[in-house]
C-alpha cells in the first residue's frame, strides 16, 4: 500500500506543478525540505500518534523554505491531514525523482564511502553526462561500510566500484564451492 | 473127516433176503447220508481252500499295491528333499547377494559421506581463511584510505564504467 500511495501522491504533485509550470521549484522546495525530514528528532516528531495535526502542521509551516510554491506549502498539508506524514520523506523523494525526468534529466544515485565535495560532485555529474549524453540528476547517499570507492545507480542498472564491493566478489570467487 | 455142511435152502433165501433188507437199509439210512456229509465236507474244503487262495491273492496284490505306494512315497520324498535343497540354496545364495550388495552400498555410502565432510571441512577452513583474510585487507585498506585515495579510486570506476555495467 506504501508504494502505492507514495506514487499516486508524487504523481498528483507533480501533474499539478506541470499545470502550474512551475515543477523546478516545487523541486527545490522539495530538495531542501527532505534533509530536515531525515532528521531523526524531525522524524521522530513528525510519527510521534499522539501528537496532533495541527501542531505538525506549525511545525512543517517552519520548516517548509520560505520561496516554496503554494501548492507545496498546500500539498505538505494535505498529506499531513491525510496522517500520511510518515510516508512525507519518500513521497518527496518520489517527487524529486519524477520533476527530474518531467524536466528531460535523468536520475543517478551515488553511495559514497565519505561525504564528497561540491566540486567532486560536479565532477563526477559532468563525468556521467558526458559518458551517458543526458543531463543528469545526482543523488547522493553516504556509507561509509564501503571504505572506498563509489557506487553508481542508472535505473536498472547498478555500478559496484566500492572496495567493499571488490572485497566482496573477491570473497565469491574465492570461496566458490566444489562439494561432490 | 470129510464134513457135510447142510444148507437150508429156505433159510438160505430167508437170510439172502435179509442181507439185502439190511444192505438196502444201511443204503438208505447210512451210506446216503454219510455220503452227503462227506460230499460237503469236501464243498466246504474246496471253498476253504479257494477263499485261502482268494485271499492269498488279495494279500499279495495288497502287497504289490503297498510297495508301489512305499516306491512312489520315496520319490516324492526324495524329490521334496531334493527340492528343499535347491530352494534352501537358492535363498542362501538370494540373500549372500543381497547382503554382499547392500554392504557394497553402505560402503559406498560411508565413502562419499567421509568424501562429502571432508570437502565441507576443507571449503569451510578455506572460507573462514579467506574471511580473516579479506577482514584484515579491510581494516587494512580502511586504516589507509585516505581522501585523495579515494578521489583517485572514484575517478579510476568512472573511467572503468563501461567495463564493469551490471544489470
Amino acid at each position: 500500500m506504501g508504494a502505492s500511495v507514495i506514487n499516486d501522491f508524487s504523481k498528483a504533485l507533480i501533474s499539478l506543478a506541470e499545470q502550474k509550470q512551475n515543477v523546478a521549484a516545487i523541486q527545490r522546495a522539495a530538495e531542501e525540505l527532505l534533509p530536515l525530514l531525515k532528521h531523526p528528532e524531525v522524524r521522530q516528531f513528525l510519527n510521534h500518534p499522539t501528537v496532533k495535526a495541527v501542531d505538525k502542521k506549525v511545525f512543517l509551516s517552519k520548516i517548509i523554505p520560505t520561496e516554496a510554491p503554494q501548492e507545496f506549502i498546500n500539498f505538505v498539508h494535505l498529506i499531513t491531514d491525510r496522517r500520511y506524514t510518515p510516508l512525507l520523506p519518500d513521497i518527496l523523494d518520489r517527487t524529486i525523482d519524477l520533476a527530474v525526468k518531467v524536466q528531460g534529466s535523468e536520475v543517478v544515485t551515488i553511495i559514497t564511502a565519505r561525504e564528497i565535495s561540491p566540486e567532486e560532485e560536479n565532477s563526477i555529474r559532468m563525468d556521467l553526462e558526458k559518458r551517458w549524453s543526458t543531463r543528469i540528476f545526482l543523488k547522493k547517499r553516504h556509507n561509509p561500510n564501503l571504505i572506498g570507492g563509489i557506487i553508481i545507480q542508472r535505473e536498472d542498472e547498478l555500478f559496484d566500484g566500492s572496495v567493499l564491493g571488490q572485497i566482496k566478489s573477491l570473497r565469491r570467487k574465492l570461496t566458490e564451492k566444489s562439494v561432490i | 473127516m470129510e464134513m457135510e455142511i447142510k444148507v437150508n435152502l429156505g433159510t438160505l433165501i430167508v437170510m439172502v433176503i435179509n442181507f439185502i433188507i439190511l444192505m438196502v437199509v444201511l443204503i438208505r439210512l447210512l451210506y446216503r447220508p454219510i455220503q452227503g456229509i462227506l460230499e460237503q465236507r469236501r464243498q466246504k474244503i474246496a471253498k476253504d481252500l479257494d477263499d485261502a487262495k482268494n485271499t492269498k491273492e488279495k494279500a499279495e496284490q495288497l502287497q504289490h499295491q503297498a510297495r508301489i505306494v512305499l516306491e512312489e512315497a520315496h520319490v516324492e520324498a526324495y524329490e521334496i528333499v531334493e527340492r528343499s535343497k535347491n530352494e534352501a540354496d537358492r535363498l542362501r545364495e538370494e540373500l549372500f547377494n543381497q547382503v554382499t550388495h547392500e554392504v557394497d552400498q553402505l560402503r559406498r555410502r560411508t565413502q562419499l559421506e567421509i568424501e562429502r565432510s571432508k570437502q565441507i571441512a576443507r571449503d569451510e577452513a578455506r572460507n573462514e581463511a579467506v574471511h580473516l583474510a579479506l577482514m584484515a585487507v579491510s581494516k587494512i585498506i580502511g586504516t589507509h584510505m585516505t581522501q585523495d585515495l579515494d578521489a583517485t579510486l572514484i575517478r579510476k570506476v568512472l573511467a572503468d564504467l563501461d567495463k564493469e555495467a551490471t544489470t
